[in-house]
């Protein structure tokens, strides 16, 4: 199989809602990119996006972003998912031979209406949404499962966000910084029972992009390229009731494909840092399980220093506990893998890391999973 | 910093718009046979995979795991156990006042579980109220009296 | 990198409201029905994309409800919205897919329920920016209008040249069993027509349909053990433009079109397209578009498009007949159009489009276009692999 680099990457974030217009963050972070991989604009063959609509109140809302992102006269495409979904299409673009050098840009504006109250009009009209179900109830309810299935307390919970908050004050482009003790995590209000307000990721604004090369066009460029080992994506189900909530089943079938291709056979030890879509701390944990890089449902084993622990790293950044920007989220995460691999992740740079992964979910019950898994 | 980053001083327009489209969904012919039925005969209905021979509840036209078309249709409920649950204590516009209980109920006759509401709880303090439907508590349905093909027919479930 | 080729379509019935089924129920059906015309279970089938438009079905996210009917459960399954490109687009993620070398068999799935919208206007209002021209009132016809009127100014095309594109459409669609509007008209008709929106009356634009849609791929390999005749692609382009409509350079839009087809016809060996292409569906929900379309994609030169209608060259019988189908004007299921231009012209390629079949074709082309007019796909299929 023929290889694909990741030459460049880009974030943006913000703690407050971004004054900008959605589309004005595909150009920054579009130009950064580009800017970090030393190519023009006119070296790029197409854009992939990932991004959703209604989230920014507006349908077909690349309409706005592919040309802020410098797409003219190009190919482009949207990918309606998270971010990393759309790297994975970008991926295969390459490998298709279609293109040499692809933008993968994900916008993630979620200051601009509601996201969990808008989630539910992504639910049937007949048998679910009548019934006031949102995305942030329906994690709750997955890791509701997971907590009774394994008997973790809500100590060990407050534990992990303590953990992913310390991360993030490390990480510069995170969007909550504000250092909180176990007390107060239990000491605050429930959003959703069991859970309560810092246990779930906070939404915010932010945007991400990445460029990718074929292997010729990334070794003309004379810098030492990371490259991308293994990817893979899945589906389950959306009904809820279909399915054993305390599991991934998507991300199980995901992890397994990326790593086949990757050669992995040994998740624990293979991987350094694995950068997870925790859209509560609990499925940060189902997460890394469903990964093969915990044994399931032994989270005393936990590491609650990743940066200098042995074993794989999760979420040396602060994870979406540092901030969740809407589609860009996914991205994100590939982003930071990348840095990581570089040894260019700042503060919260993992010693030695060699192959990272990045990990995203979407859905009901988070029923989709990609990973892409990068090294030098 | 970007060059498009503005200073703080400058002032930031804000439009403010809505979505106010009217929508009509129709059902089709499989839910609404499911939702006939509860209307009419206050009664839940699953259907039966010729395949895995899971009861899939609410009733669906086609098994996904299989992808072959179910039409064999089986009366569960309306009793069940709740599988999992979480009580919302978030105030979205337009939906129900918190804190309420969303729960998986696997109703007797079921392979899959159907999300319903669980009422007749006292909510004032929603730990002692979790601690009284544990996983497996036994509910039953409980039905509105003026019933208009929907899944909000059902009230709710109370507990047994 | 594996050559790659259509091996079967299914379409829904296209009609103006699916009262039997919900939404998820509609996917399955075009699913299970190109699945049985490629002669394949669902367990051959390697990955999905699935391409719908957000905002007319009143659902967001809709694949999240309906990934299980297309096939999605335990599969790796991609979502594609690139507004009314998004048919096409997702038959073009499709394609990349199987070209990569990592699925052997990919099915493209497309749906839309337009109807479920009481006012689908409302939602297509939402593209508009909100801070610069979403207060206008400009509407989908307007994209058709504008360069209606240009086309008349700077050409002098008449209503009655356009009416012909409308006659000709109509009249194909009678002969295409899955086609939404299927009746014949006359230009006396077209003329005498509702005003929607000058120049363009009722006749001349699109209906708004439910249906849904479903493409398999495959690589070379499984493609040849499946059927002696597939339609093997040869290209794919998607062209992106700028968001303001004003920007364009020619409003006719002989511009992106142009320049998306020159690329493609570049990367398939294309010279002189109005030999070597023997079909087309485009994405014409428009007289006025499909018009310019043909100039743009270069079966004729400029202001020159009233002309192949006018003696018969795009007509089921002509030279190079384009939306033989009865095209986007007779059936419009917004997000899955594009997809349905590509399943016809692979079932022009493959010599199984029935009534409308067009003699001999070695050649498709099919086009979708999305936003306003700023996304402009197109893909070449053909009776031999490239």
């Amino acid at each position: 199989m023929d290889k694909v680099a990741i030459i460049g990457t880009a974030q943006w974030a913000s703690a407050q809602p971004t004054s900008h217009a959605f589309y004005e963050l595909a150009t920054i972070v579009a130009e950064q990119a580009l800017h970090n991989a030393g190519i023009d604009r006119g070296a790029v063959d197409a854009w992939f996006m990932g991004e959703y609509d209604l989230s920014v109140g507006r349908t077909a809302s690349h309409m706005y972003t592919v040309p802020a992102a410098g797409g003219f006269y190009q190919d482009e495409i949207r990918i309606h998912d998270d971010g990393l979904f759309a790297a994975v299409q970008a991926f295969l673009g390459i490998l298709s031979g279609e293109y040499e050098v692809v933008l993968v840009v994900s916008t993630g504006v979620a200051s601009e209406t509601c996201q969990d109250r808008l989630s539910t009009y992504s639910l049937d009209p007949f048998f679910v949404r009548p019934l006031g179900l949102t995305e942030a109830i329906a994690n709750a309810m997955q890791a509701h499962s997971y907590r009774i299935r394994h008997s973790i307390t809500n100590i060990e919970g407050a534990q992990r966000v303590v953990k992913s908050r310390t991360q993030a004050q490390l990480n510069a482009n995170a969007s909550v910084w504000a250092p909180i003790t176990v007390s107060e995590v239990l000491n605050a209000p429930y959003a959703v029972y069991p859970l309560r307000s810092p246990e779930f990721a906070p939404y915010c604004d932010g945007a991400c992009a990445v460029v990718m090369a074929s292997e010729p066009v990334a070794r003309r460029l004379g810098r030492p390229p990371i490259w991308i080992r293994g990817i893979g994506w899945a589906n389950d189900t959306y009904h809820l009731g279909d399915k054993d909530l305390a599991h991934l089943p998507a991300l199980e079938k995901a992890a397994e494909m990326a790593y086949h291709m990757a050669d992995i056979t040994d998740p624990p030890r293979q991987v350094d840092v694995a950068e997870l879509y925790d859209v509560t701390v609990y499925h940060e944990i189902m997460a890394s399980e469903a990964l093969g890089l915990f044994e399931k449902g032994a989270m005393h084993q936990w590491l609650q220093e990743p940066l200098s622990t042995p074993g794989p790293a999760i979420n040396p950044s602060g994870g979406l506990i540092g901030g969740r920007p809407a589609a860009a989220a996914g991205l994100i995460r590939l982003a930071e893998s990348v840095g990581q691999v570089m040894g260019r992740a700042g503060r919260h740079q993992v010693d030695g890391a060699r192959t990272a992964m990045a990990q995203s979910m979407s859905g009901w019950g988070n029923q989709r999973a990609a990973v892409m898994i990068v090294g030098r | 910093m970007s060059k498009m980053e503005q200073s703080s001083e400058e002032e930031s327009i804000v439009i403010e718009t809505r979505w106010n489209i009217p929508f009509a969904h129709h059902a089709g012919r499989t839910a609404s046979r499911f939702f006939r039925a509860m209307r009419d005969e206050q009664k839940i209905y699953g259907v039966r995979c010729g395949q895995c021979q899971r009861v899939l509840v609410p009733a669906r036209s086609f098994c996904e795991q299989c992808f072959v078309p179910v039409q064999d249709w089986v009366e569960v409920g309306p009793q069940g156990s709740i599988e999992s649950f979480a009580i919302n204590c978030m105030q979205y516009e337009g939906l129900p006042t918190p804190p309420y209980v969303i729960a998986l109920v696997k109703l007797d006759g079921a392979d899959t579980s159907l999300l319903h509401w669980i009422g007749d709880l006292d909510l004032s303090n929603v730990e002692m109220a979790a601690s009284r439907i544990p996983i497996g508590t036994r509910v039953e349905a409980v039905w509105k009296a003026k019933r208009d093909g929907a899944m909000t027919d059902i009230a709710y479930f109370r507990l047994l | 990198m594996q050559r790659v080729a259509v091996v079967g379509v299914g379409q829904t019935h296209f009609v103006s409201h699916r009262k039997d089924v919900m939404h998820s129920e509609l996917c399955f059906e075009a699913v299970n029905s190109c699945l049985r015309d490629a002669n394949l279970s669902i367990d051959d089938v390697n990955a999905i994309v699935f391409g719908v438009m957000d905002g007319f079905d009143g659902v967001d996210c809709l694949d999240r409800w309906c990934a299980g009917a297309a096939g999605g459960y335990g599969r790796p399954f991609m979502r594609i919205n690139t507004a009314g490109a998004t048919g096409l687009s997702t038959g073009i993620a499709a394609y990349h897919q199987v070209a990569s070398g990592l699925s052997d068999v990919v099915l493209a799935v497309a749906e839309q329920r337009v109807s479920e919208s009481l006012d689908a206007q409302s939602i297509l209002n939402t593209a508009a920016c909100p801070i610069y021209d979403r207060n206008i009132g400009g509407t989908a016809i307007t994209l058709g209008s504008l360069p209606a009127t240009r086309h008349m100014g700077l050409y002098g095309t008449t209503h009655a040249q356009r009416a012909l594109v409308s006659v000709k459409n109509h009249r194909n669609a009678c002969l295409n069993p899955f086609a939404h509007l299927r009746f014949e008209v006359t230009v006396e008709q077209v003329l005498q027509s509702r005003l929607i929106e000058w120049p363009l009356r009722l006749l001349e634009c699109c209906p708004r349909s439910d249906g849904a849609v479903a493409v398999v791929l495959a690589g070379e390999h499984v493609a040849r053990s499946l059927t002696d005749r597939p339609a093997w692609i040869h290209g794919a382009v998607s062209m992106a433009d700028t968001f303001f409509y004003g920007d364009r350079p020619d409003v006719a839009y002989r511009d992106n079109l142009a320049v998306a087809a020159r690329r493609l016809y570049r990367k398939v060996g294309i010279c002189d397209p109005r030999k070597e292409i023997d079909v087309a569906e485009l994405y014409s929900p428009f007289t006025s578009l499909e018009i310019m379309q043909t100039e743009a994609l270069g079966f004729c030169s400029e202001g020159q498009g009233v002309r192949l209608v006018e003696e018969g060259v795009t007509w089921l019988e002509g030279d190079l007949p384009v939306n033989p189908s009865g095209g986007v004007l007779c059936t419009n299921p917004i997000g899955a159009t594009g997809l349905v231009r590509m399943a016809e012209a692979a079932l022009q390629v493959m010599g199984r489009a029935g009534e409308h079949q067009v003699n001999g074709v070695k050649t498709a082309l099919c086009h979708g276009l999305g936003g306003v007019l700023q996304f402009q796909t197109l893909m070449v299929l053909g009776a031999e692999p490239r």
